[in-house]
């Protein structure tokens, strides 16, 4: 159990820390993530720009951080918006069989795309803004949610203390909204977590591709496209942002699996000092 | 057996249909005409009546539709508005690279997967098992194409082991084409072998808490054995069906790691057409694309169910 | 507890320990067991769940994990001592001198490998036989043990399978390669009552044909009365009473077996009466008290019982063993 804790926390540190240097990055550094410097161009990292500069001058520390900033916040947006949907159209289809035929049939064929796929189609032919993103990553993670949500509250509908409501008169919305949702919440959380790191990935992925948030607004896919053109000769454009992105989504799963989990009966490893006593053969008894 | 290939199959009917909707949708809804797109803004407008009218743009939108998903079912998948090909043909030239490139990331990922997921599961509790699965967490947390630029960088760049970009067909030399595709197979690989171990290890954790291996413990199966042959066997039904899911992986990695190699396939196809909004095509190989995806999931759905004795094979009780 | 006649037993289990490892300690589920069985003889363990007796079971057949558990103790099969081997030597020997059947068929029996496969793959372990033989073997083990269509079964799946059946199937494996120690943790428990005869008959006539020594397991005293020359009795993880079964039923010395014997419902009894039953319940294993284990449950304890943990002592005949202070007080059961 202490083993868990710790890696727990330092993971909840990291990730505290890249939060709060992301959004503080004014106090760190002088520079914007916008103003072009061209006397500056493709530095290797020094004292007054930690992270280098990129081939417009522009500092890259600043840049890392807002593109932090900013694929947090996509990332949190999309969860929210997909959050939200999912659990009204999941409870919804749950509750209303009509609903269901239609709305779950629209969502299986949601699902079936490949989910990179349908965000860039989508972004493709409305046009690459931070908007778009948001709403593509939105449309391509409802389905999942509002699955989840949909057999979680089929299982509480099939309940006798529903039947008892239904039997006192309780109006449809009042158990929707009432005694539904609240359990179904723990499952919500559970997937709401998921896409928050994924959508952070596939907006990544997004961006890579040129589909995704567009210049000169930092994002960590779009910095690491600036970074492959320059790959032989600047080094540090790949690696930066390559880290961040990193150590966020490691931060991320990591975290996220020590919630779901919470802990696997039987089959965690055994505290050191019961070790010790097995081996030191207990006489007692 | 057979009811329930057919139930799936029927289910499929109208997840294919909504999938044809929301193909369609997209290209229709988007902003920006078509039109203008491909004869230029300066066109005259009697230029423009013409094509759209030569293109049915001046129908209804549900007109469109049928007449497009008509043309649709009977194979047509209409042509590129730049390129001189029909989309089916595009296809079919950008398939070969893709394919290669997907079964050999496949193949990767299978084997480490599988390998990684048995030792973990072996060894338990101690230090093979704690480096497996954190590499495995490690490996699901670095984005294909990132990865994809780091072995760039460090085996084509400074190692000169592997080219750095580019693609052989198989025409020309089998070898070459493998070597050509081995990091870019790596880089799609590497996060999907880190899903398969993870699972795997899962499930076989569980299944050796069953009491049948005991029993074969008590029968005197050597621990290999047990562990290769009686735990293996009943993991590989649940890790089949993750590996239908982890197809999702491959499909969309594909994406993005050919833009990252410069490998001529689907995902190249699809990101060049989004630039050059090229619509048919758009419509077309996405559409493509998402039918493979249904079907492969389709056929993985039915090997896990032939592949468990207990489902297949009818029992006098339960 | 020497042997006065000095006889080489089949097995010998002498001061058997097991201690697991949990997240909570150190449990000692098998405090102190001896026991031994003759070559041709049946002996019966019977106590209440959480005695030990299963982890006895799987102690003698070696199937502990080594990470999490220790044992300690003397194991001695035909002369040779198990617990010392290396884990590959002794996997070697299970299936082929000591064989053991479980307590749910269902659950194991592997589920993806059929019948036939799964009773050859005892034979191809331990025999060189060709696969020719090995297949007639299987259908001739299928009808050892009484199963109709042995050549259907043997392509059978486990689920196609009645429990009867399957527990028929377990107990052809075992002694596919004529173990000369049979150990049945629990065989019928999982079984309804007609099928269940069934099965202790087949254990019956399987003993009758070969020179094989059987364990069983139980917690049902009718199992032990219908096969077992001698008994013995688990409670806490010790050995409380140890006699032949005759014995047993007659003049029980130890306040758990009387009380056991006397909670069984009986043809005799009078109808509608309460049937006994033995107030309180086992300590729990980590919370084991410092006297006699079973002091708080007994009706004669005194305060000797529960400051002093008696040894087991043997009672003026060479062949009874009790752990209890008063043990030559007990007179016979009422």
């Amino acid at each position: 159990m202490l083993h868990n804790n710790t890696r727990l926390f330092f993971w909840g540190g990291v990730l505290v820390a890249i939060v709060l240097l992301s959004f503080c990055s004014s106090l760190f550094s002088p520079y914007d993530a916008y103003s072009i410097d061209p006397l500056s161009r493709l530095k290797p990292p020094d004292a007054a720009h930690w992270f280098g500069t990129d081939n417009f001058g522009r500092d890259l520390f600043v840049r890392v951080a807002v593109a932090v900033r900013v694929s947090l916040s996509v990332g949190a947006a999309v969860a929210l918006i997909a959050g939200f949907t999912g659990l009204t159209v999941g409870l919804l289809c749950a509750w209303f069989r009509p609903l269901d035929l239609i709305l779950m049939r629209v969502c299986d064929g949601l699902f079936a795309f490949p989910s990179l796929l349908l965000a860039i189609a989508i972004v493709g032919v409305l046009g690459p803004n931070i908007a778009n993103v948001v709403l593509a990553l939105s449309l391509v993670y409802v389905p999942s949610i509002a699955r989840v949500i949909r057999g979680a509250a089929m299982v509480v509908k099939e309940k006798n203390f529903i039947e008892a409501l239904r039997a006192q008169g309780a109006s449809s919305g009042r158990i929707i909204w009432l005694h539904l949702l609240p359990n179904v919440i723990s499952p919500l959380i559970v997937q709401v977590t998921w896409v928050f790191s994924v959508a952070i990935l596939t907006e990544a992925a997004l961006s890579f591709l040129g589909s995704g948030v567009p210049a000169p607004t930092p994002s960590l896919g779009n910095l690491l496209l600036e970074g492959k053109a320059v790959i032989f000769t600047a080094w540090w454009m790949t690696f930066f942002p390559g880290i961040a992105i990193v150590l966020l989504i490691l931060a991320l799963n990591i975290i996220g699996d020590d919630l779901r989990d919470g802990a696997e009966p039987g089959l965690k490893a055994l505290p050191v000092r019961v070790m010790r006593q097995l081996k030191k053969g207990a006489q007692r008894g | 057996m057979k009811w329930f290939l057919f139930h799936r199959l029927m289910a499929l009917l109208p997840v294919l249909f909504v999938v044809s909707l929301v193909v369609f949708c997209l290209v229709h809804l988007a902003p920006g005409d078509p039109v203008l797109v491909i004869l230029g803004n300066d066109a005259s407008p009697q230029d423009i009546a013409t094509l759209r009218q030569q293109m049915g743009l001046d129908q209804p939108l549900l007109a469109q539709f049928v007449r497009w998903f008509g043309a649709v079912i009977s194979g047509d998948l209409g042509h590129s508005l730049f390129l001189n090909a029909s989309v089916t043909d595009l296809f079919m030239q950008h398939l070969a690279p893709t394919m290669s490139l997907a079964l050999y990331a496949l193949a990767i990922a299978l084997t480490f997967g599988l390998a990684g997921g048995v030792v973990s599961a072996w060894q338990h509790g101690r230090l093979a098992d704690r480096v497996i699965r954190s590499l495995a967490t490690f490996g699901m947390s670095v984005p294909g194409f990132l990865l994809g630029l780091f072995l760039i960088f460090v085996f084509a760049v400074r190692l000169r082991w592997f080219p750095v970009v580019g693609y052989r067909s198989t025409n020309d030399d089998g070898l070459l084409n493998l070597w050509y595709l081995t990091l870019p197979a790596i880089a799609l690989g590497f996060r999907i072998a880190a899903l398969i171990s993870r699972m795997t290890r899962a499930v076989m954790l569980d299944v050796l808490q069953e009491n049948y291996i005991n029993t074969a413990r008590a029968k005197g199966v050597p621990e290999s054995l047990v562990l290769l042959r009686h735990t293996l066997k009943n993991a590989l039904i649940p890790v089949l069906t993750i590996c239908g899911e982890s197809f999702a992986s491959l499909v969309t990695g594909t994406i993005v790691i050919e833009s990252v190699f410069g490998i001529p396939g689907i995902g190249s196809l699809i990101v060049d057409s989004i630039e050059r909004r090229d619509f048919t095509v758009i419509q077309g190989v996405v559409l493509l694309i998402t039918v493979c995806y249904v079907l492969i999931n389709l056929l993985v759905d039915v090997l896990s169910y032939l592949a468990d004795p207990r489902l297949s094979v009818e029992g006098s009780e339960n | 507890m020497a042997d006065p006649l000095d006889e080489p037993h089949l097995l010998r289990v002498n001061n058997l320990q097991v201690s697991f490892a949990t997240p909570k300690g150190v449990v000692t589920p098998v405090r102190d067991v001896s026991f031994h069985v003759g070559r041709h003889e049946t002996l019966g363990i019977i106590g209440e769940s959480g005695c030990g007796k299963s982890v006895t079971a799987q102690a003698l057949m070696g199937l502990l994990t080594p990470r999490t558990s220790r044992v300690d103790g003397e194991i001695i099969l035909s002369g040779e001592r198990l617990d010392v081997l290396s884990s590959g030597t002794r996997r070697r020997r299970s299936g082929r001198d000591i064989a053991m059947i479980f307590q749910d068929p269902l659950s194991s029996l592997n589920p993806v490998f059929t019948i036939g496969f799964q009773i050859e793959e005892s034979l191809r372990l331990h025999t060189s036989l060709k696969r020719q033989q090995r297949r007639e073997k299987v259908i001739s083990l299928l009808e050892q043990v009484g199963i109709p269509e042995p050549a259907r079964c043997a392509s059978a799946y486990p689920h196609e399978l009645s429990g009867g059946m399957r527990q028929r199937v377990m107990i052809a494996i075992a002694v596919s390669n004529s173990p000369s120690l049979l150990i049945a943790d629990e065989p019928t428990t999982a079984l309804d009552a007609t099928i269940q005869a069934q099965i202790l008959d087949l254990l019956d006539d399987i003993k009758r044909q070969s020179a094989m020594g059987i364990v069983i397991i139980t917690h049902d005293l009718s199992v032990v009365a219908r096969l077992c020359q001698r008994v013995v009795v688990l409670y806490a993880g010790q050995v409380v009473e140890e006699t032949d079964v005759v014995t047993l039923f007659q003049h029980p010395r130890h306040p758990y077996t009387r009380a056991l014997l006397a909670a069984r419902p009986s043809a005799g009894r009078e109808p509608k009466s309460r049937l006994d039953e033995i107030r309180g319940s086992v300590p729990a294993l980590d919370a084991l008290p410092q006297g006699c284990a079973f002091a708080g449950r007994c009706s004669r304890a005194t305060t000797r019982c529960l400051e002093d943990s008696p040894p087991l002592r043997m009672l003026g005949g060479a062949t009874h063993q009790v752990r209890c202070w008063y043990a030559e007080n007990t007179g016979s059961p009422s």
